[in-house]
């Protein structure tokens, strides 16, 4: 059997696609099913009518639906037809968006334009959404505080923000694919490159910073920079895309360093002075103890009341006693903000009797509460 | 290098150095600015970079040639202020020009 299009109106009648037939004035000269039921309009409903039943000029728009349909068919693949859509108003007045493919045709003299529609409305909301989404997603990870960048399979930079042009100095343009490599001291490339092929090799799906410690970047000038660093991998099409969110740790690294210098000299004094020194907390537990200080006890000292140390040497308990809640007594009014100082007679491990100047100081905070007591004791024996 | 300030419709400002050469749609683009697409990527074939510029700095672009003047055709709320912003391309002269965005450019 062969085909023969004998009767060409049922052929475009069937057509999957919605087409119609205009005339060069604009007028729908015929219209098939797939196009009715896309409009909800039946075929005399449409055909005679002017296009613009069909696809209504609109207010806020100046598009002349006419004569850009001819321009189009006058151009073999002109670039507007893959990004502009038409508004094509339903029976029911739903408003969708079609993109047209349109071709120009003579007959009897005449010019006719065959007119192809597609409905792209829930593309273009999808398409919208993900704009959007995509969009609000950037502006986040464009603010974040943290670099963030991501390198493709090979290794090349593929995401930068601004916060990772701030940390190495190199501007998105001058990053972007580039290897990950102009970010890395030489000396760590090896090791790097293992700790990736092993990520990537791995069954995580990511990495925390402080699951693996301090790295070190460097930056454009050279220098190096200590870092953290959070790594995702992401499978898409069978390429893996590795995202780490990087955070520059100089100055947490300075400030750690200043603190421990500060600690170290204050326990250079604390522990070389003269004086019997003691911190207590605002119970009067014993949070430090200095070595003069240890020297007058026979054990050492741990979170106990500072009262109940054995500072004394006495003979019978009821005077052990009286000594004990004398101390304790002055504590108290200390931990209430007072400031106490008195001489007091302790013997040394040793047994020598001593003349201790003794004073307990409150240390208050911003808001006049007490966080610290301090108990200083000087030998005044020989004075 | 100049400064352009493109502002939303609902009056968010953000100003931008813009490197000589490079088109306004472009730039406003890499920066994230809200209510430029730019689906075409500067073809002058989707009129989604619709802005509004005033007239004393309109003066000082480039003329609109006859294909962005039909393009604008696809674009909501045209006035006599509206350009492509993908059409203008940044310059000394340009430094501190101003776009509105459109309200609307689907
Ligand atoms: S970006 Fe498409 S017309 Fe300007």
């Amino acid at each position: 059997m062969t085909f023969s299009p004998d009767n060409i109106n049922d052929l475009l009648c069937s057509l999957p696609e919605p087409m119609l037939i205009m005339s060069s004035a604009g007028e729908i000269a015929f219209c098939n099913q797939a196009l009715t039921q896309l409009s909800g309009f039946s075929q005399p409903q449409l055909e005679g009518q002017p296009i613009t039943h069909l696809l209504p000029q609109s207010e806020r728009r100046r598009v002349d639906v006419v004569s850009w349909l001819s321009r189009w068919a006058d151009d073999p693949d002109p670039a507007q037809l893959r990004f502009l859509t038409l508004e094509l108003v339903t029976h029911d007045n739903e408003r969708l968006q079609v993109s047209v493919r349109v071709s120009r045709y003579e007959s009897h003299g005449a010019n006719w334009f065959l007119v192809v529609l597609r409905d792209v409305t829930s593309e273009h909301a999808t398409l919208t959404r993900l704009r959007h989404a995509q969009l609000v997603t950037n502006r986040i990870l464009a603010i974040g505080e943290d670099a963030v960048i991501s390198i493709d399979a090979n290794q090349r930079i593929s995401f930068w923000n601004r916060q990772a042009s701030s940390i190495f100095g190199y501007t998105e343009e001058e990053a972007l694919g580039h290897s990950l490599e102009m970010i890395l001291p030489t000396s760590l490339l090896a090791s790097h490159q293992r700790y990736v092929q092993d990520f990537l090799a791995g069954t995580e799906g990511h990495r925390l910073m402080g699951q693996r410690g301090e790295i070190t970047g460097r930056h454009k000038s050279g220098r190096d920079i200590p870092l953290e660093a959070s790594i995702t991998k992401t499978v898409i099409d069978g390429q893996t895309v590795l995202s780490a969110q990087v955070r520059d740790i100089s100055e947490r690294k300075a400030a750690e360093s200043m603190l421990k210098e500060s600690e170290a000299r204050f326990r250079a004094v604390f522990e070389h002075a003269l004086e019997a020194m003691a911190v207590l907390d605002d119970s009067g537990r014993v949070v430090e103890i200095n070595a003069s200080a240890r020297n007058l006890l026979e054990t050492e000292p741990s979170g106990q009341f500072f009262w109940d140390l054995n500072w004394w040497r006495e003979t019978t308990p009821e005077a052990l006693h009286e000594a004990t809640e004398r101390l304790r007594e002055m504590t108290g009014t200390v931990i209430n903000g007072a400031t106490v100082r008195t001489t007091v007679q302790l013997s040394s491990v040793t047994g020598e009797a001593k003349k201790i100047d003794f004073s307990l100081r409150p240390v208050l905070n911003s808001n006049g509460q007490v966080i610290y007591i301090i108990a200083e004791g000087r030998d005044i024996t020989a004075l | 290098m100049g400064m352009v300030r493109y502002i939303e419709s609902n009056g968010t400002v953000h100003e931008i150095d813009v490197k000589n050469g490079t088109s306004l749609m472009q730039a406003a683009v890499t920066h994230m600015v809200p209510g430029i697409e730019g689906d075409c990527g500067g073809a002058c074939a989707c009129a989604t970079c619709h802005v509004y510029i005033d007239p004393e700095w309109r003066q000082k672009c480039a003329e609109m040639d006859p294909l962005e003047l039909a393009v604008l055709d696809f674009a909501w709320d045209v006035n006599e202020d509206s350009r492509l912003c993908c059409q203008i391309t940044m310059s000394e002269e340009l430094d501190g020009i101003t776009l509105r965005i459109a309200e609307r450019q689907y």
